[in-house]
């Protein structure tokens, strides 16, 4: 949060102020997560989407001369939109009753899918962007560090959600598993992030 | 079920070290390319400078020659000229139409040598030669106000230039009077020679229109003043808002 609004003014870019919001949606959600909600699936696939929607628009702030088509962007983030709503709206695919949230409108499988498919998207996205990159030149190295941050974020998230459905058998291990996924993917993302966010050049 | 845990585990850590270090390698070899576009566009921009100043040079000198060729080779050819004829007019009985022949061609020779030593004047004043910048100013000035509309008014204190600052000097006002006759569609002219201890200051204001400040460096006569300055090792501080008078301010520092 404050990092984006420090970048913000020493640059005048009003885009950086995202990555402030980025930072209160964050501190939002761990704070009803910890306080008001006894079950988080609903709650995590909304984030993410939002987040998703953040990734869209950081990338075409990235590119602007070469810009990612507004209908590509448009598509594919109503279509997040759409896709998140539906998994409330429908239950598929159906799981055992233990892997329901507490209020039932989503179980881990949909969860898994949901965030499965906007880490492929984010990949994309970022792989698209870095190529696109390399054809600028002089290209600030800063912001490079944005792109890597996103698709180091998306790559190890569509391996998490790929992968993390075969060990709901035992939550033990499941566990043992997020908490090394999760510290190496925040710690990565958040390196890459900040050197973005306070390399000047 | 461990084991699972442990290869999906170790599958992480893998793509992250992987992502990671590639993630290092793309930023290096930006940070690099930047850096060797950077280098290019410096080495650039300095060979661009050494020619601008050999043309400026170049330009100079064959100005100098041009005109020390007007003024003392075809100079002294129309003097002689005239001197012909005015001999041929006391020694010679002419009719009256034989005698206005005389004073028409009289006269010719005296336009032509009117024409060439301001020619000559204009490509290096001799004034310039004898009295340095200051009082070459005040008679470019002073050739200026005859010819045009324009009021100038010039404010300087003295201090010594030497013969390289003097000509790059003259050639800016020379070229920045020019663009405001031309362009400008000025009334007044403000020209301001401030010496300090480091450094020289020169200011030039007019009323005209005024211009941008983009337009003002690419110009192509302002492209001159600028290596002119670059050359003398001053800067440009120029603040030049549209439709508010042209507004040019440099310094050139004292030691050069």
């Amino acid at each position: 949060m404050i990092l984006g609004w420090r970048k913000y003014t020493a640059t005048h870019e009003r885009w950086y102020l995202v990555f402030s919001f980025w930072g209160m949606l964050n501190l939002l959600c761990n704070w009803i997560d910890d306080t008001l909600l006894t079950s988080n699936l609903e709650l995590l696939v909304v984030v993410n989407g939002i987040e998703f929607l953040i990734i869209i628009f950081i990338m075409r702030q990235l590119i602007t001369t070469n810009s990612i088509e507004k209908a590509v962007s448009l598509i594919s983030g109503v279509g997040v939109a759409l896709y998140i709503v539906s998994l409330f709206v429908f239950d598929h695919p159906v799981s055992p009753q233990t892997l329901y949230s507490d209020y039932g409108f989503l179980n881990a499988l949909e969860y898994e899918n949901a965030n499965f498919s906007i880490s492929i998207l984010g990949m994309l996205f970022s792989i698209y962007v870095l190529l696109k990159i390399f054809t600028i030149p002089k290209y600030p190295v800063s912001k490079i560090c944005f792109v890597l941050a996103i698709f180091i974020w998306a790559t190890l998230d569509c391996i998490n959600h790929s992968m993390a459905r075969y060990l709901y058998i035992d939550i033990m291990q499941h566990d043992r598993f997020l908490n090394v996924y999760l510290t190496l993917k925040f710690t990565l993302f958040y390196v890459f992030t900040y050197i973005g966010l306070l390399w000047n050049r | 079920m461990e084991s699972i845990a442990n290869i999906f585990i170790l599958a992480v850590v893998l793509v992250a070290l992987i992502t990671t270090i590639s993630g290092f390698f793309i930023l290096r070899a930006a940070y690099e390319r930047n850096r060797a576009i950077l280098d290019m566009e410096k080495k650039e921009l300095a060979f661009q400078k050494s020619i601008n100043q050999i043309q400026l040079k170049t330009i100079e000198e064959e100005r100098i020659k041009i005109g020390s060729l007007l003024h003392d080779d075809l100079g002294q050819v129309l003097t002689l000229a005239w001197m012909q004829v005015q001999q041929f007019k006391r020694n010679s009985s002419l009719t009256p139409s034989g005698s206005n022949n005389y004073d028409a061609l009289e006269t010719l020779i005296n336009t032509a040598s009117e024409k060439c030593s301001d020619i000559s004047t204009m490509l290096y004043p001799a004034t310039l030669l004898r009295l340095g910048l200051f009082d070459g100013l005040h008679e470019l000035i002073l050739q200026i106000e005859q010819i045009s509309s324009l009021k100038i008014q010039y404010q300087y204190r003295y201090v010594e230039l030497g013969p390289e600052e003097t000509k790059h000097l003259f050639r800016i006002f020379q070229e920045l009077l020019n663009n405001t006759l031309k362009h400008a569609k000025a009334q007044k002219v403000q020209l301001i020679i401030k010496p300090s201890a480091e450094k020289i200051e020169f200011h030039y204001i007019d009323d005209g229109i005024g211009l941008d400040t983009n337009s003002f460096i690419e110009g192509l006569g302002t492209h001159t003043i600028k290596a002119r300055i670059e050359m003398l090792k001053g800067a440009v501080t120029n603040s030049n808002p549209k439709g508010n008078g042209f507004n040019f301010k440099f310094h050139i520092p004292i030691n050069n």
